[in-house]
C-alpha cells in the first residue's frame, strides 16, 4: 500500500480546474503517456505517439488495446472532473469503477497525435453512462467511439 | 512457405521469448498457449498498470488491452495465412477487479468465422478460473494477408 491521498488530489484538481493533477497521480495513465488539455475551457485528452503503444508496426498503427485504455482512463477522469463525486457518494470521493465498456474501432489509429473527448450521457444515483470519442487530425475524423457504464462513489 | 498451426505457434512463441516491442512488449504479455481457434495470454502484475495506488487494483483499460490481444491471437489461428486482423469492435463486462500482486490470465476462443467477421469471446481471471473477473466479445474483420505478412510485422518489432 502506498501513500495516496485521493480525496486531497481530487479536491485540488477540481478547485484548480486541472485534470492533469489526477492524471499525474494515476500510474496507468502515466504508462500510456496521456495528458489532459483544455480547449476553450472544455476538457479533452491527448495521447502523443509513443512506440510503446504501437500494435501493428507495418502500417504503423496504435494498438487497439492502448486506445481502449486511453478511452477508459479518459472517461474516469472526465467523470471525476465533471461530477461532484463527494456529493454523489456522500462520503470520501472514490475513483469510478468500470462496469462495462463497448468500443467500435472505426479506422486504424495511425502513429500520430490522438485525442479523446467524453460526454456524460446519463447520470443516475449509482451509475453513469459515458460516451467517448477518439479522433486524429480533426475532431470529425473519428477513429473510435465507445460507450461505458461506471459505478460512482 | 506454407503456414500451419505448428509453425505459427513456434514462430509466435520464439518471437515472444526474444522480446516483443510495441504495446505487446510494454505490457509484458506472456502467451501461454495457442491451439486451433484458441489462445491464452497472461499479464504479470505490474504497478505501472494500477489505477489506484492505495489499493493496487489494476485499471480496467489494461484488462481491455489484454483481452483484445488474446482474442487477436485466437483469431489469427482461423485467418487466412494466420494473419492478424483489425479489431472491428470489443465489448467487455467487468464482474470483478484485478487484485494487487496477482497475475491476470486471459483465455479466448473463436466461436464462429464467416467471410467478413471472425467472432471471438474471452474471459479473464486471476486465481480461480471458475470465477472470472471479466468477459468479453471481440469481432475482427479478416483481411487478405500474404503468407508470413503478420510474421514479418512481428520481425519488424524485434
Amino acid at each position: 500500500m502506498k501513500e495516496f491521498d485521493f480525496p486531497k488530489l481530487y479536491r485540488n484538481a477540481r478547485e484548480n480546474n486541472n485534470a492533469q493533477i489526477l492524471i499525474d497521480s494515476l500510474p496507468y495513465a502515466q504508462f500510456l503517456g496521456m495528458k489532459a488539455q483544455y480547449v476553450e475551457g472544455a476538457l479533452s485528452f491527448y495521447l502523443p505517439p509513443l512506440k510503446s503503444n504501437i500494435g501493428n508496426p507495418n502500417l504503423p498503427a496504435l494498438h487497439g488495446g492502448a486506445i481502449g485504455g486511453f478511452m477508459e482512463v479518459a472517461a474516469v477522469v472526465h467523470l471525476l472532473m465533471e461530477l461532484d463525486q463527494e456529493k454523489i457518494a456522500g462520503t470520501e470521493p472514490r475513483i469510478p469503477k468500470v462496469v462495462d465498456f463497448s468500443i467500435d474501432y472505426l479506422r486504424a489509429c495511425r502513429f500520430e497525435d490522438t485525442f479523446a473527448s467524453c460526454e456524460v450521457v446519463r447520470q443516475g444515483r449509482r451509475m453513469a453512462n459515458v460516451a467517448i470519442r477518439v479522433w486524429q487530425s480533426t475532431p470529425d475524423n473519428l477513429t473510435a467511439t465507445a460507450r461505458a457504464h461506471y459505478v460512482l462513489g | 512457405m506454407e503456414m500451419d498451426l505448428e509453425k505459427f505457434r513456434e514462430f509466435f512463441m520464439s518471437r515472444m521469448n526474444s522480446g516483443m516491442h510495441g504495446h505487446f512488449g510494454s505490457l509484458g504479455l506472456v502467451c501461454t498457449f495457442i491451439e486451433d481457434g484458441r489462445a491464452g495470454l497472461d499479464l504479470p502484475y505490474d504497478e505501472r498498470f494500477v489505477t489506484n495506488p492505495a489499493s493496487g487494483i489494476l485499471a480496467g483499460g489494461v484488462i481491455t488491452a489484454l483481452v483484445d490481444t488474446c482474442c487477436a491471437i485466437a483469431s489469427a489461428t482461423r485467418a487466412e495465412n494466420f494473419g492478424f486482423s483489425p479489431t472491428l469492435d470489443l465489448r467487455i463486462d467487468h464482474m470483478g477487479v484485478a487484485e494487487a500482486g496477482k497475475t491476470v490470465h486471459a483465455e479466448a476462443e473463436v466461436y464462429r468465422t464467416t467471410r467478413n467477421v471472425i467472432f471471438t469471446r474471452g474471459k479473464v481471471f486471476q486465481e480461480d478460473r471458475a470465477r472470472p473477473i471479466a468477459h468479453c466479445l471481440v469481432n475482427f474483420t479478416p483481411v487478405a494477408h500474404k503468407v508470413m505478412d503478420s510474421q514479418a510485422g512481428m520481425e519488424a518489432q524485434s
